[in-house]
C-alpha cells in the first residue's frame, strides 16, 4: 500500500506542477467547447445536405442537391474512417506550408480544434441524420400542406424535433471529443494529459497523472449522470418502463 | 370551379392508383369521396394539394394550375387546408402555437395577430381552455379539432380531409363530424374522403364513389346511396350500410 501511495498520490511531487496541469485543464475545455461548438453546426449542415430531397425542382436545382448530397456523404464516410489522431497530425504538418494565409498562421491550438472539429462534424452528422429520419413523415407531410417550403419545414418542425431526441448521444459524443483532445498531446498542445505527462516526466512520479484523471472525472462525471437523466425522462415519456418485469 | 382535377393518374412502379380521375368542385360545394380502402381515395386527395406529385394529369385551384412545373406550389398549397387521418399536430408547439405559428411561418404574420386569430379558431372547435396543452396531452377527438384550426389559421379557400375520423374512437368521431358539420354549413369548400356514410348523406352535396383507381358514380348522395345505378357501388353499399 505504501507504494501504490507514494505512486499515485504524492502530494509532494504534484506541488510544483499544480499550474500547468491546471492551465492543462483549462486548454481541454477550451478546445473541447469550441471544437464542439464547430463540430454541430458542420454536424448539423452535412446531415441536412445530406437528407434533401427534391421531387419536382428545376433541372439545375436538382443537380446541385445532387452534388451537396455527394460531397456530404464523401466528407462524412472519409472523415469517420479516419483516426483522429491522423488527422490531428496530417493537419499539423501540412497546414503550415499550403500557403493558404490564415492556416500557415494558425497555432498549435488552432490546428487542433480544426482537425477535432473535422472529424467530429462526420460523427455528429450521422447522429443528426437518425433523429431527421425518425421524424415521422407526417409531420412533414402537414407542414408542406400549410404550405411551408422545404426549408422552413426543416428549420421549424423537424430539426428541432430532431435535435431534442439526440441528445442523449449527442452528449455521448460529447464526452468522447473531451477524451479525443488528449491526442492533441502530440502536437505539443500542453492540455491536461499532456501537462501531467511533462510533469511525471520530470518529477518521476505518477502523481501528476492521477491528478489529470481527477480533472478528466470532474468534467466527465456530472456529464455521464447527465446523459441517464435524459435518457431515463425520455423513457418515461414515450411510456417505456424497465425493460425487466418482475 | 374551384378545385379541379383532369386525366389525373398516378402509379406506384407498375402499381396504377388512380388511372384517369376527372374531378371539379364549385365553390362553396360539400364533395364526399368513398370507396372500398385502397380504391385511391386517399391517394386522389393527396394529389390534389400534391403532398403525393401525380404520374400526369393536372390539379387547379381557382385558374392557377399546381402541377405546372412553374408553379409556385408553396403559395397554392397554403390556400388549401388539409386535415390528416393521424392528425400530425407538431409536438414541440403547444396547441396554441400549433395554430398561430404557421401564418407567422408562412405568411409572415405578426405574432400578436396570429396568436388572437388562433384563440378564436380554438374557441370555435371548443378547445379555448386546452390552449397551453401539449398535443399529446389531447384526446384524439381534440387533437383533431386543433389539426382543423390549424388548417383554418391559414384561411384556405377548400379544405381536404382525409379519413379525418378513422383513427378516432367511436365516441370520439362524433365531435369532430360535429366541427366539420359546421364548416360545411358555413360554406366551407370542402372534399372529404371518409367511411362515414351518415355524414354523406346528411352533409355533402355530391357523392362520389370511387373504385380501382377510377370514378364509378357521381350524383346526389341520397340518391346514390339508396338507389346506386352502377353494380360496383351497389356491392360496396350493402356490405357497408
Amino acid at each position: 500500500m505504501g507504494t501504490i501511495r507514494e505512486l499515485f498520490f504524492s502530494w509532494d511531487d504534484v506541488r510544483p506542477y499544480i499550474g500547468p496541469i491546471l492551465h492543462g485543464f483549462w486548454l481541454t475545455i477550451k478546445v473541447t467547447f469550441t471544437a464542439l461548438l464547430f463540430a454541430a453546426a458542420g454536424g448539423m449542415t452535412l446531415a441536412v445536405l445530406r437528407q434533401t430531397r427534391t421531387g419536382r425542382a428545376s433541372r439545375p436545382r436538382r443537380v446541385l442537391t445532387w452534388i451537396a448530397r455527394a460531397v456530404a456523404v464523401t466528407y462524412i464516410d472519409l472523415f469517420r474512417g479516419l483516426p483522429a489522431l491522423l488527422v490531428i497530425v496530417l493537419l499539423y504538418v501540412s497546414l503550415p506550408f499550403m500557403g493558404v494565409p490564415y492556416f500557415s498562421g494558425m497555432g498549435a491550438f488552432g490546428v487542433g480544434v480544426l482537425a477535432l472539429s473535422l472529424v467530429y462534424a462526420a460523427y455528429l452528422a450521422e447522429i443528426f441524420r437518425a433523429g431527421i429520419e425518425s421524424v415521422e413523415r407526417g409531420q412533414v407531410e402537414a407542414a408542406r400542406s400549410l404550405g411551408m417550403s422545404g426549408g422552413q419545414t426543416m428549420r421549424r418542425i423537424v430539426l428541432p424535433q430532431a435535435v431534442r431526441r439526440v441528445v442523449p448521444p449527442l452528449m455521448n459524443e460529447f464526452i468522447i471529443l473531451s477524451k479525443d483532445t488528449s491526442l492533441l498531446s502530440t502536437i505539443a498542445v500542453s492540455e491536461v494529459v499532456g501537462a501531467a505527462r511533462d510533469a511525471q516526466s520530470l518529477s518521476l512520479n505518477s502523481t501528476p497523472l492521477t491528478a489529470a484523471a481527477i480533472c478528466y472525472l470532474v468534467f466527465t462525471l456530472p456529464l455521464t449522470r447527465l446523459v441517464d437523466h435524459f435518457i431515463e425522462r425520455d423513457r418515461r415519456r414515450s411510456g417505456g418502463g424497465p425493460v425487466v418485469i418482475p | 370551379m374551384l378545385l379541379r382535377v383532369e386525366g389525373l393518374h398516378k402509379a406506384y412502379g407498375d402499381h396504377e392508383v388512380l388511372c384517369g380521375i376527372d374531378l371539379a368542385v364549385r365553390r362553396g360545394e360539400v364533395v364526399c369521396v368513398i370507396g372500398p380502402s385502397g380504391s385511391g381515395k386517399s391517394t386522389l386527395l393527396r394529389c390534389m394539394n400534391l403532398i403525393e406529385v401525380p404520374t400526369s394529369g393536372r390539379v387547379f385551384i381557382d385558374d392557377d394550375e399546381l402541377t405546372h412545373p412553374k408553379a409556385d406550389t408553396n403559395a397554392l398549397r397554403s390556400r388549401m387546408g388539409m386535415v390528416f387521418q393521424s392528425f400530425n399536430l407538431f409536438p414541440h408547439y403547444s396547441v396554441l402555437d400549433n395554430v398561430a405559428r404557421p401564418p407567422q411561418i408562412v405568411k409572415g404574420m405578426g405574432r400578436a395577430q396570429a396568436r388572437e386569430k388562433a384563440l378564436d379558431l380554438l374557441g370555435s372547435v371548443g378547445l379555448s381552455e386546452k390552449a397551453t396543452a401539449r398535443p399529446r396531452a389531447l384526446s384524439g377527438g381534440q387533437q383533431q379539432r386543433v389539426a382543423i384550426a390549424r388548417a383554418l389559421a391559414m384561411d384556405p379557400e377548400v379544405m381536404l380531409f382525409d379519413e379525418a375520423t378513422s383513427a378516432l374512437d367511436p365516441e370520439l368521431v362524433v365531435e369532430v363530424l360535429a366541427v366539420m358539420r359546421r364548416l360545411a354549413d358555413a360554406g366551407m369548400t370542402m372534399v372529404v374522403v371518409t367511411h362515414e356514410m351518415g355524414f354523406a348523406r346528411e352533409v355533402c352535396d355530391r357523392l362520389v364513389f370511387i373504385d380501382a383507381g377510377v370514378v364509378i358514380e357521381e350524383g346526389e348522395p341520397a340518391a346514390v346511396l339508396s338507389a346506386p345505378t352502377q353494380e360496383r357501388t351497389q356491392r360496396f353499399l350493402s356490405r357497408v350500410l
